[in-house]
């Protein structure tokens, strides 16, 4: 017994002490991501300063109230939810209000409409969330429309809902500006071979069949094949290989996220092919971007995951304020970074 | 006894050799030596860590963490590295970070009496856990060209990696051929009790399996890293089962006490050779996990049905 507690101390110390070691440069990439955020702002509101001035500010208006928002992210580990949630402070900062986030490390349906549920209990005054999968989420949007609560959807909607509005650019139409970039990059003549995430997403399904429909008039556009590489890195480099082997006449790649597009970068890069195959991916990585800088990638699809964010913020705002929102779905659009506005997009967008 | 062992071994070939055949008849790019590198390549991680495997399956045992334990390897290893750490000292805080993993899991199972595969299934989500609060899902980049080369060099065009791998075969198969410890570790995984009785200590072999395991767990994430000029927030993920598989194919038993470490270079390059065959025969990607699913059980198949042949002469 004497052993098993020692034991469970001892792993538990060192888990510890894996933390408290890196804790100092773990600050390093939030701190800049505070600042990029920040950067993004036309409002000198300054995130780092934190909660009170936040509180302050709320004070300082007129109708004294503070609301308290969720935040419900599908997945609290991955970069473009990471910037949705950036968004969300940045708006919760502008429009003086709090919120809370909560979510999982695993894309996981059930998981989120109990925490749908959980804001519901707490009775938050208001809610934002993604329709992972519409048929799911939406009868958790329908009861806290039911309990008083604005639910407003980012990046995939559920239009048979009762959500006060939808924030996002359809999967699809993402997929087809990528389409039509790349019928741009290649004058129109490609053999196309696709690196998509896991058999079976559908947000990949969606962006996949918008670069098909896309491409669909052009005689010159034509896709080889289609391989998965699960979001693995490792795997979508293996791929790419594999790929540019079995279709020698292959002179395009469309990553159709965030890894794909790397992946097949790092390949062109080491067997010398840089530029001579078209790639256009999607999210903007820092290592696409350099990518896109040498040259090696084309261009990539971004959407606007901090606009999303502050906007939905904005929206429940006004909500709470009795205000009428006459326009409930909100194109955020997207942004086609290339080697000319790799530099210049982000301010761009604001 | 010993001769009938290295035949087995050598006609385990023949499914990985069939598949080979027919993808070169088929697409005769296969055999290019710049395939046979990439495919080189890619054994060569997986190689790794399965030898890791190997010995925890030998001994009895599982680790269902060494998954996390590259991504945690890597992220640590590249945390230090955009820190400006040197080279050396980066990877050695990433291997120690997988090695404190290993003691854990060790801990946990032979001291704890923990079943490893709960145990190790904790760790797995702990390790994932660490390397996401640290990374916060990005990842770590850029790394320093003197990093990189460890998994983008190459010796006579041959990437490193194979060679890391061949050598830590080696070594491995030794190890488990030649030394007591391989003599042990081979009881206690035939049956623990009986290996207690007769002065084999147990629990020293199982610890230092679980450690080895992580090690080299960790040692793949590292590579893999400098490989991809990155440390991945999700790197590794799913390659338990990848590993599990390609050891248990290379005929090593999952009920332990028997099993190879050449048996594994089978599994492993059968493994990564299904899935090159795939995009070169123009598999289409829906069809491939059937397929992969099916050459596996046929490449099991046709050894169990051989050894019983065997058994009832």
């Amino acid at each position: 017994m004497m052993k098993k507690t020692l034991a469970i101390l001892l792993s538990m110390c060192m888990s510890a002490a894996l933390l408290c070691g890196c804790g100092d440069k773990v600050q390093e990439p939030a701190a800049s991501n505070g600042e990029e955020a920040s950067a993004n702002q036309e409002t000198p509101a300054e995130p780092e300063e934190g909660e009170i001035e936040t509180e302050q500010e709320e004070t300082s208006k007129g109708d004294g109230e503070s609301y308290n928002f969720t935040f419900v992210s599908p997945l609290v580990s991955h970069e473009y939810w990471i910037a949705v949630e950036n968004g969300i402070q940045s708006g919760a900062d502008e429009q003086g209000v709090n919120v809370n986030v909560l979510g999982d490390t695993k894309v996981d349906v059930d998981v989120m409409v109990k925490y749908i549920d959980t804001a519901i209990a707490a009775q938050a005054d208001g809610i934002v969330t993604m329709a992972l999968s519409p048929a799911a989420i939406g009868p958790a949007i329908d009861r806290a429309t039911a309990a008083g609560i604005p639910v407003v959807l980012v990046d995939t909607d559920a239009p048979d809902s009762t959500r006060a509005a939808y924030v996002g650019t359809s999967n699809y139409d993402a997929g087809f500006e990528a389409g039509t970039a790349m019928i741009e990059a290649t004058g129109g003549n490609a053999k196309i071979g696709i690196i998509r995430g896991t058999v079976g997403q559908e947000t990949d399904n969606d962006r996949i069949k918008g670069f098909e429909d896309a491409i669909a008039n052009e005689a010159g556009m034509e896709i080889l094949t289609v391989e998965a590489c699960n979001s693995d890195m490792l795997t979508g480099t293996q791929k790419a290989q594999d790929m540019l082997k079995a279709y020698p006449e292959m002179n395009a790649i469309f990553g159709s996220e965030g890894t794909g597009a790397v992946a097949a970068g790092k390949v062109l890069e080491e067997q010398g092919l840089s530029g001579a195959i078209t790639v256009i991916g999607f999210d903007d990585t820092a290592e696409c971007l350099d990518y896109i800088r040498s040259g090696v990638v084309w261009g990539t699809i971004v959407q606007k995951p901090d606009f999303m964010g502050r906007k939905a913020i904005e929206i429940l705002t006004r909500i709470n304020n009795g205000e009428e929102i006459e326009e409930t779905v909100i194109d955020s659009g997207v942004t086609l970074v290339t080697k000319d506005n790799v530099e210049t997009y982000k301010e761009d967008a604001e | 006894m010993k001769k009938k062992l290295n035949v087995n071994s050598l006609i385990k070939v023949g499914p990985l050799a069939l598949l080979c055949i027919v993808t070169g008849i088929i697409n005769p790019v296969f055999f290019s030596s710049s395939n046979l590198i990439d495919l080189a390549r890619s054994i060569s991680f997986l190689l790794i860590v399965s030898v890791g495997v190997t010995y925890v399956l030998l001994g009895a045992s599982l680790d269902m963490s060494i998954g996390s334990v590259m991504g945690l390897g890597g992220a640590i290893c590249g945390l230090c590295l955009v820190n400006d750490w040197p080279v050396w000292l980066s990877i050695i805080m990433g291997l120690l970070a997988a090695a404190v993993v290993g003691i854990v899991n060790a801990v946990l199972i032979v001291n704890c009496q923990i079943p490893a595969l709960i145990a190790t299934l904790g760790t797995m989500y702990v390790a994932r856990g660490i390397v996401n609060v640290l990374t916060k899902g990005e990842p770590y980049y850029p790394l320093p060209d003197g990093f990189k080369a460890i998994g983008q060099g190459t010796l006579w065009s041959i990437p490193y990696s194979v060679f890391i791998a061949l050598f830590i075969v080696i070594i491995g198969h030794f190890v488990i051929k030649k030394t007591p410890y391989g003599r042990s570790l081979m009881a206690v995984g035939g049956n623990r009790e009986a290996s207690r009785v007769s002065g084999i200590n147990v629990k020293k072999i199982l610890f230092s399996s679980h450690v080895l395991v992580s090690l080299l767990a960790g040692f793949v994430g590292i590579i893999m890293a400098a490989r991809l000029s990155s440390a991945q927030p999700n790197a590794g993920e799913g390659w338990e089962m990848t590993a599990v598989a390609a050891v248990i194919i290379g005929g090593t038993s999952m009920y332990g006490g028997y099993g190879s470490v050449i048996g594994t270079i089978l599994g492993c390059a059968l493994m990564e050779t299904i899935s090159n065959a795939m995009v070169l025969l123009h598999v289409s990607v829906y069809w491939q996990k059937i397929t992969i699913g099916v050459i596996m059980v046929a490449a099991v198949g046709m050894d169990t049905f051989r050894l019983k042949k065997i058994a009832a002469r």
